[in-house]
């Protein structure tokens, strides 16, 4: 077997594997997310009462990129309710914060309301948890499964409006909070700047008033010749200047 | 004599510099300017004339079994109307507030008492016009219900009478534009939730600076169970709100 034959299997048994590691949303048990925001295969629902829940929440998707879907099934067999909720979310919700409304009528529990997203994750969690309990409350308390059902979606888009909008004020406070700092520092180093550079320019005009001062003050009185400066001559006439010197003492002895 | 202008120009010169340096630019609007002008948008809130009336368009649910176990459901459509009375004492040792009378046909009427001003309106107590009321409900400390400028995501102090029978949690869902009979309104969308000793409470409230609730949805549940559900929609009112 030669070396393009060895590299040929390799490829070919990399891109057979490629479909099994790249699953995605078209994977889905379900299939793609269909058109709606209710997801009622069996029709529990009217098709005008899937739209009517439909639209707000459509509506909330377009202009706020909360994602709320309701999905409606016969049941969920052995899988908990809230893992089934989660894998419609993963394969269906793409917005920072979302949320899947799960009825599944007959159920003494339904409905189940599963928040989930990445901002989901920055909210304390015994909050969300205490949301999610009250509106999951409040949902289950209405007396039939039409109710029930509109009322989890509404609760959780107004849960998730508020905690987008919340999410997005936490961090215009953190901006405007970072800005006003920067801006007082920019301020004081300015000051600073104006009193130094103030400093140097009243300085300098000083110098020189007190140069001219001096002078003239000095000009005003006698005037002096400059000392004269003495300097040793080193033993001259004898030594005929560059500091040679002849001595002129007895001879030494031999 | 130059080395000594360029001594006296050079701090000048950077001075200027400083001054004018174009890398460190400031924001063209300063921080909180934003809400500055939503606060300026909303006022005044509500402004009010004696003899200023709304009119609501009611739809009243209750589920069968709910006052007996043979009552029959209730599903009824009717109006309610409040109307501005002006500025009075509910009772002797009160101070002045405003006040609204609603209106409903088949119930005495009853008195709401709050203190509008042109950034906020607190919540002050109320009282049901029976010939054997004589004392309103009366909060001592004011309670704000709108508060110009409200940002959708925030919310206001959780109210809790002493002994916890009764609380609410009041947060701004959104600003939305809504279409009700009276026209088409720009809206501080409020959710109310709490308890009134066993009875839970879940109020949606659409208010429009300028106008008032245009539209409100109220449900109370008892032992995990709805007993009450209503909705009205503004359907005419006399308070002529300014373009916002």
């Amino acid at each position: 077997m030669n070396v393009m034959n060895v590299k040929s299997l390799i490829l070919l048994a990399i891109l057979s594997m490629v479909p099994a590691l790249a699953k995605g949303p078209m994977d889905f048990e379900y299939g793609p997310r269909p058109p709606l925001a209710v997801f009622d295969p069996d029709e529990f629902l009217e098709p005008v009462m899937a739209k009517e829940i439909s639209a707000p929440l459509a509506k909330n998707l377009a202009e706020e990129q909360v994602d709320v879907i309701v999905v409606i099934l016969k049941d969920t067999g052995s899988a908990p309710p809230e893992h089934v909720a989660r894998q419609f979310a993963g394969a269906w919700c793409r917005t920072p914060m979302h949320c899947v409304v799960l009825h599944v009528p007959g159920n003494a529990d339904t409905p189940w309301i599963v928040p989930a997203g990445q901002l989901i994750n920055h909210i304390n969690s015994a909050k969300v948890e205490q949301d999610v309990d009250d509106r999951q409350r409040r949902a289950r308390a209405e007396p039939d499964d039409i109710h029930k059902v509109k009322s989890a979606a509404s609760e959780a888009a107004d849960m998730l409006r508020y905690w987008m909008k919340n999410a997005i004020n936490h961090s215009e406070m953190i901006q405007t909070e970072s800005l006003r700092i920067r801006l007082e520092q920019e301020s004081i180093a300015r000051k600073k700047q104006i009193a130094l550079f103030g400093t140097l320019a009243a300085i300098v005009p000083l110098m020189i008033g007190l140069t001219v001062l001096f002078r003239m003050i000095r000009r005003m009185g006698p005037g002096y010749f400059p000392n004269h400066l003495w300097q040793l001559r080193l033993g001259a006439p004898h030594a005929g200047g560059n500091h040679a010197v002849v001595n002129l003492g007895p001879p030494p002895a031999p | 004599m130059k080395t000594w202008i360029s001594l006296v120009a050079a701090p000048l010169l950077m001075l200027a510099n400083s001054s004018c340096d174009g890398s460190k630019k400031t924001p063209a609007t300063p921080p909180g300017q934003g809400a500055a002008d939503a606060v300026r948008q909303d006022i005044p809130l509500l402004p009010v004339t004696k003899g200023d009336f709304w009119k609501y368009k009611v739809h009243l649910e209750i589920p069968a079994g709910i006052s007996s176990p043979t009552a029959a459901e209730v599903d009824q459509i009717f109006q309610r109307i409040r109307n501005y009375l002006g500025k009075i004492s509910p009772a002797n040792g009160l101070p002045e507030v405003d006040c609204f009378e609603v209106l409903v046909p088949g119930s005495p009427p009853e008195r709401e008492f709050v203190e509008i001003r042109d950034d906020v309106i607190l919540m002050r107590g109320s009282m049901i016009m029976r010939p054997d009321t004589t004392q309103p409900m009366w909060l001592n400390h004011p309670v704000p219900f709108v508060v110009a400028g409200m940002k959708a995501g925030t919310e206001s102090p959780d109210i809790a009478a002493p002994g916890g029978s009764l609380t609410r949690k009041t947060r701004v869902v959104a600003r939305e534009t809504i279409k009700v009979p009276a026209g088409e309104f720009q809206t501080i969308r409020l959710l109310m939730t709490g308890m009134d000793g066993e009875l839970e409470l879940r109020r949606t409230i659409w208010f429009a600076p300028g106008t008032g609730i245009v539209r409100e949805e109220k449900t109370r549940y008892r032992s995990g169970k709805v007993i009450f559900r209503e909705y009205q929609e503004l359907s005419e009112t006399s308070v002529k709100a300014n373009p916002r």
